[in-house]
């Protein structure tokens, strides 16, 4: 048990630190959609099942489908990342 | 890192989060009984009282019983998460329900129109022919995560967000969101919301009490049961359902 | 030790992202961070309330006495509220984002405290 929450928060961490200093913003969206699902994965560990489907649905596919489509508006508009 | 103010917010944030971390450890590991967290003993928490049942009146001697097929219990449904959300702290979700609805509200308000760009692909015919099975499956799954949510794990909240993949999945194989779904859409959401502080209406004035129940508790484990608990969170399914699917067609956007 | 694992899990994406949302320049990537922030927060709260050898909180069979052997049942509701919220709040920043982009041409913070 423990080291599936060990890997887990190491895995959450990495993919923390990658949203944070990736080149790409497409990149960054899709690293925050890893650690999400990491995170509903570390609920079910807890037994906490309502809150991992909740994560899992809202937190894991909506909010990085809004993230992305965000990033399509801005796109349509010219935006371009040159960071 | 260019300049000297960036070094500096960057030497201060990584300063105040080294502080915060061994702040946060020491309150941890503390020996105090009210302050350490790696000893709170789940058994003597006040939440107890939720999980047997006897929040409003005492526990009998000896300990209380919840079975399933048991009767008489203050609050019949089985999932005690469902029941500590929808019946016994309904306030709080009714808050949250508002606050899922001021910002619907406020992204129809607030996000510009969309002009169709000019390189708009279609979906691959394999999307364009799954989407239609896949949304069947995933409508019948949501619907059965709203409505069983006193039984297992789920409600209205993950239900609703499922129900809403499924219509959004139709915007990904290349369906435009119409003007006239959108008020369908918004009409529904405002009618679930409505029929929502109604029931809590209904309750004040038979019992006296704002969302009181006035439904049989019913048998603990089967399909009837936990009073109102049901219709509460299938309308709040539906509004969240409804909420999302329009949130997420403003995002998307075109005529 | 599952439950120290869990709360330096938590702590960290809690610490990430505060560093993210003061450091960052991008809008877009101070969203992510605030959303990383939350989800942390969210994990801690949830952590608090396991204890290893307790069971999810459905009844199945027959429980009695005075101790619970379920997980805690209240810290779960509140963070079912806070993960919906924290998606709406998402939504809500991010569609003024592309009302200030179409007024400013420009997405980055530039001086300290100035988003001109």
């Amino acid at each position: 048990m423990i080291v599936w929450v060990a890997s887990l928060g190491v895995l959450m961490f990495a993919g923390a630190l990658a949203v944070l200093f990736q080149r790409s913003l497409r990149g960054a969206i899709l690293t925050f959609g890893i650690v999400s699902l990491a995170s509903a994965l570390l609920f079910v560990l807890m037994k906490a099942y309502d809150v991992a489907i909740t994560e899992a649905s809202i937190g894991a596919v909506l909010t990085t489908a809004v993230f992305f489509w965000s990033l399509r508006r801005l796109e349509d508009e010219g935006y371009e990342d040159k960071e | 890192m260019k300049t000297r103010n960036e070094i500096l917010i960057h030497l201060g944030a990584l300063l105040l989060v080294a502080a915060l971390a061994v702040a946060a450890g020491l309150a941890v590991t503390a020996d105090e009984p009210g302050l350490g967290l790696l000893d709170a003993g789940v058994e003597s928490r006040p939440s107890a009282r939720y999980v047997f049942k006897t929040v409003r009146a005492a526990p009998p001697e000896g300990g209380a019983v919840v079975e399933p097929g048991g009767k008489g219990y203050e609050n019949g449904a089985a999932n005690i998460v469902t029941a500590v959300v929808a019946d016994y702290r309904v306030l709080d979700t009714l808050g949250e329900v508002l606050v899922l609805f001021a910002a619907a509200s406020g992204v129809g308000l607030l996000i510009p129109i969309r002009r169709r760009s000019a390189g708009e692909r279609q979906a691959s015919p394999i999307v364009r022919t799954a989407v239609p099975l896949i949304m069947f499956l995933a409508l019948i799954t949501g619907a059965y995560i709203v409505l069983h949510g006193h039984l297992s794990p789920g409600g209205g909240f993950s239900g609703g967000a499922v129900i809403a993949s499924a219509f959004i999945l139709r915007f990904l194989a290349g369906r435009r969101p119409d003007p006239r779904g959108k008020r369908l859409l918004s009409a529904l959401e405002s009618a679930a919301g409505l029929a929502l502080l109604t029931v809590g209406l209904i309750g004040l004035a038979v019992s006296g009490t704002f969302f009181a129940g006035f439904m049989p508790q019913g048998t603990l484990g089967s399909f009837a049961s936990g009073g109102i608990l049901v219709i509460v969170y299938t309308l709040i399914g539906i509004k969240v359902a409804a909420e999302l699917s329009g949130l997420s067609a403003d995002f998307v956007g075109g005529k | 030790m599952v439950q120290t694992a869990l709360i330096i899990s938590a702590s960290a994406l809690v610490l990430t992202g505060l560093f993210g949302v003061i450091t960052r320049r991008n809008v877009i990537r101070i969203l992510l961070a605030l959303n990383l922030l939350e989800t942390g927060v969210n994990l801690f709260l949830v952590s608090i309330g396991y204890a290893p050898g307790k069971e999810a909180p459905i009844v199945t069979a027959r429980i009695t006495g005075p101790i619970s052997p379920f997980v805690d049942p209240l810290p779960q509701a509140l963070v079912l509220t806070s993960i919906v919220i924290g998606l709406g709040t998402t939504a809500l920043a991010l569609a003024i984002t592309l009302r200030h982009y179409r007024a400013a041409r420009r997405l980055t913070l530039e001086e300290t405290g100035h988003a001109s």
